[in-house]
């Protein structure tokens, strides 16, 4: 047989290459140890490694106070944020695919492939529109329900089209993420480390990184940014099924019928996938299968071979504890984490780790990487391209005044030239409209890390966007200038900072909160922007408490994680090093002076353990030094005074 | 308009701390400090020295005028000859009145630290500095 389905050849390879992944991401339990470790411990180690795709969390902590920025820091932040914004891809399964995946334990095919799309093994290779070739290892995708669209609640309000305002969704739950910060705390902070000698000053940033991670993790379908519109929809069945091509076409069909609001394009890649069951069903019979998949639609299919039998430690095959994904929502991490062991610990066939691993692998690189950088390319000849360069400003310049005249008249090709895309009833633009795909572009361009064509890309857009009033366009596209520009890794002088970065924060804030009301939206920003920011150190640092002042200022966020963010500004300031033996300009008193707020918060709120770890480190770095026990150091004597008994004590879980 | 004034001694320690209030627009002259912040004030006052530190090479002037603020409130700093450091939190720019202030003040400690009796870092207890330093406050501030 000449084409043997990919996942037959591929699981070698990954043997010998993804090692290194496994013991990191996945935690195995040998048959040969005792099967009932304490359940908790175990959980809190899958957990912990949430970064361990990057170096800079290594044992040792990136960010004690020891040593100067690193690279491998900046990287490790820059991962994150960038982890964040990745590709979407819906999953639409059919219901014996979906049996299947409840045979082994899983609540659904979203469910059981959800972990393998944090990070892809092995590097990924994404070209820019330079045609400059990078490889990433930490690209991840994110696997979501096809019931994440939109689409019920707000299509047949078509009606009535005042009742379709602008969606305001909030980016995140804030109750939620207060919630799980409280169990975090409760916790303690060493829950997050697997490394226990580690300096407090790393275990800070650890949950901070978590809390951060919580808060970007599932940002909900907005018209103003395409990061949660699907790039990929995935239909998959099972060699279950009866009646396997007619399933995958009215699959198909639905996916393609679905009413989505209309700033969303239904455009994104169609991925099939044959779930081959290994203990029921007969290979030769999938593998004729595939190959009629194949004919039928085309290049991008793909079929994995899976055990249908439940995985526990009573088999006598090699299993692996399946962590969840790292990428759950805040409400999804509280229900699991109160929820018993037994229900969310599961395992799975090692087998079947490297075959969806294979899986994924190919679906990353084989179609969905040159399906977005063939978007990226067209996108950016035929729309951006136009805009860019001296006719182009003289073309927007000439909208700019004619913009009323023109409306209505290039509704063909010339359809950037009219200003009246923007429908201010739904407060969105089509998705066919020069700015929606443009928007798009630079998202993709975002996605794929290609940084200098998203600023650009970005910066172009957010002219137009003030010029049609669409404030929450107008606040995204600022937003996304400005992380984009620091990812961009240009050297931020301190001019650089004032006259670029400085504005573009503030009309993204501004826009965010009082002209559409999404103080979640304005928190990220600035939680993004001052993160990039810190991570340059220097000055960069002090722009960035700044930010984060701003943020506690405008009150934008919850109790728990208010206080959380006065201990960040504290961070903010530990960062910067100062020059010489004597460290000139360095910030320790402010970083200590933070940590003192912050533990007055946290005493406000009752955490007085961590209270009593901030106060140990103020006074560690500085406060000791001086003989403020009485007078002036009131304050201080008062905080330690209150958490006497709350002496930090690792063994205390 | 409340004012938190403190005198930073070549090792951090605090020499001379006062806090008073305006007489100005009807001001009785104590303070209206809520009472979180009149225990942070000299915190605040402390991590500015960051910033002192850092600016206090780049210039060759005594007055560095504000340098620092926290949320609402401004930090104006003057560097002494003596690597001393006044430190004035207020709520209101006025660094004009501010300069005058800190100068009649280096003058005040300048005229402590000829007392033989009292050496550089040591605080400053004497009831007549503390009584003209509020004469002080009360001309300028």
């Amino acid at each position: 047989m000449a084409a043997i389905p990919t996942s037959l050849s591929e699981p070698s390879v990954a043997d010998s290459e993804y090692t290194g992944l496994d013991r990191s991401r996945i935690l195995s339990h040998p048959k040969s140890t005792t099967p009932s470790p304490s359940p908790a411990p175990s959980l809190s180690l899958s957990f912990s490694s949430f970064l361990t795709g990057h170096s800079a969390v290594s044992p040792g902590g990136p960010l004690s106070p020891s040593n100067a920025v690193s690279p491998s820091h900046l990287s490790a932040v820059a991962s994150l944020i960038a982890q964040s914004f990745t590709p979407r891809v819906s999953i639409f399964a059919s219901n014996d695919a979906n049996d299947f995946a409840r045979d082994k334990g899983f609540a659904s095919v979203l469910d059981l492939f959800r972990p393998f799309g944090d990070v892809i093994p092995g590097p990924v290779v994404v070209r820019d529109t330079q045609g400059i070739s990078t490889t990433l290892d930490d690209f991840g995708i994110r696997f979501t329900s096809s019931a994440l669209f939109p689409s019920m609640q707000a299509s047949h309000q078509q009606s009535s089209p005042k009742s379709r305002k602008e969606p305001t969704a909030p980016c995140f739950d804030l109750q939620d993420l207060d919630a799980l910060l409280d169990i975090y705390l409760g916790k303690g902070i060493r829950y997050f480390s697997t490394d226990l000698a580690a300096p407090p000053a790393g275990l800070h940033d650890d949950l901070y990184y978590r809390f951060l991670q919580r808060l970007l993790a599932s940002p909900p379908v907005s018209p103003h940014e395409s990061f949660a519109h699907p790039v990929a929809g995935i239909i998959a069945i099972s060699s279950r099924n009866p009646q396997p091509i007619e399933t995958l076409s009215s699959l198909y069909k639905a996916g393609n019928d679905a009413v989505v609001p209309p700033y969303m394009s239904k455009d994104y890649l169609r991925y099939y996938v044959l779930i081959h069951d290994e203990d029921h069903s007969d290979l030769d019979r999938s593998i004729a299968l595939f190959e009629r998949m194949k004919r039928h639609f085309g290049f991008h299919c793909h079929m994995v071979r899976l055990r249908s039998a439940k995985a526990d430690l009573s088999s006598s095959e090699p299993i692996l504890l399946l962590p969840p994904s790292q990428w759950i929502s805040a409400a999804e991490e509280i229900a699991l984490l109160k929820s018993p062991p037994e229900k969310h610990e599961r395992y799975i066939f090692d087998s079947d780790v490297q075959n969806m691993r294979a899986f994924v692998h190919e679906l990353v690189v084989k179609s969905l990487i040159p399906f977005m950088e063939r978007c990226v390319s067209t996108w950016n000849d035929q729309i951006a391209a136009s805009r860019r360069g001296l006719t182009g400003r003289f073309f927007s310049a000439s909208r700019r005044f004619l913009g009323s005249n023109n409306r209505g008249l290039g509704s063909g090709i010339a359809q950037s030239a009219t200003s009246g895309n923007y429908d201010p009833i739904t407060g969105s633009y089509g998705f066919m409209t020069a700015e929606s795909q443009m928007r798009k572009l630079a998202d993709y361009g975002f996605m794929l890390r290609d940084w200098k064509l998203a600023h650009s890309t970005y910066d172009l857009l957010r002219k137009d966007f003030l010029n049609d009033k669409a404030w929450k366009y107008h606040a995204g596209s600022h937003e996304m200038a400005a992380a984009s520009l620091i990812l961009s890794g240009t050297p931020l002088s301190s001019k650089t900072r004032a006259d670029t970065l400085e504005p573009l924060l503030d009309s993204a804030t501004y826009s965010y909160i009082s002209r559409c009301s999404q103080p979640t939206y304005a928190l990220r920003t600035i939680l993004i922007s001052s993160e990039l920011l810190r991570s340059r150190g220097g000055g960069a640092a002090d722009d960035a408490a700044r930010w984060l002042m701003k943020a506690i200022s405008e009150k934008l966020m919850g109790n728990l994680a208010h206080a959380l963010i006065i201990e960040r500004v504290s961070a903010c300031y530990s960062i910067r090093k100062g020059v010489g033996s004597q460290g000139w300009g360095n910030r320790r008193r402010k970083a200590a002076f933070w940590q003192l707020v912050a533990a007055k918060e946290w005493v406000g709120l009752d955490k007085k353990q961590h209270a009593r770890l901030c106060l140990d480190e103020a006074g560690e770095n500085v406060y000791d030094a001086l003989d403020w026990t009485e007078e002036p150091g009131q304050l201080l004597f008062e905080l330690r005074h209150s958490t006497e008994s709350m002496v930090y004590d690792s063994s205390v879980s | 308009m409340s004012f938190y004034l403190a005198i930073i001694g070549t090792k951090d320690n605090a020499v001379y701390d006062l806090e008073f209030g305006t007489f100005r627009q009807g001001g009785d002259g104590t303070s209206k400090f809520s009472a979180d912040m009149k225990q942070l004030c000299p915190f605040i006052v402390h991590s500015s020295l960051d910033i002192v530190e850092e600016m206090q090479w780049n210039t060759n002037v005594m007055h560095l005028k504000v340098i620092d603020k926290f949320y609402n409130y401004l930090i104006s700093a003057y560097m002494t000859a003596g690597n001393m450091k006044f430190l004035l939190l207020h709520e209101t720019r006025a660094d004009d009145v501010v300069r005058q202030f800190f100068v009649d003040l280096y003058d005040l400690y300048v005229k402590t630290l000829m007392s033989p009796f009292y050496s550089v870092d040591q605080p400053i207890t004497s009831p007549v500095f503390d009584q003209r330093v509020k004469m002080l406050a009360k001309k300028y501030l």
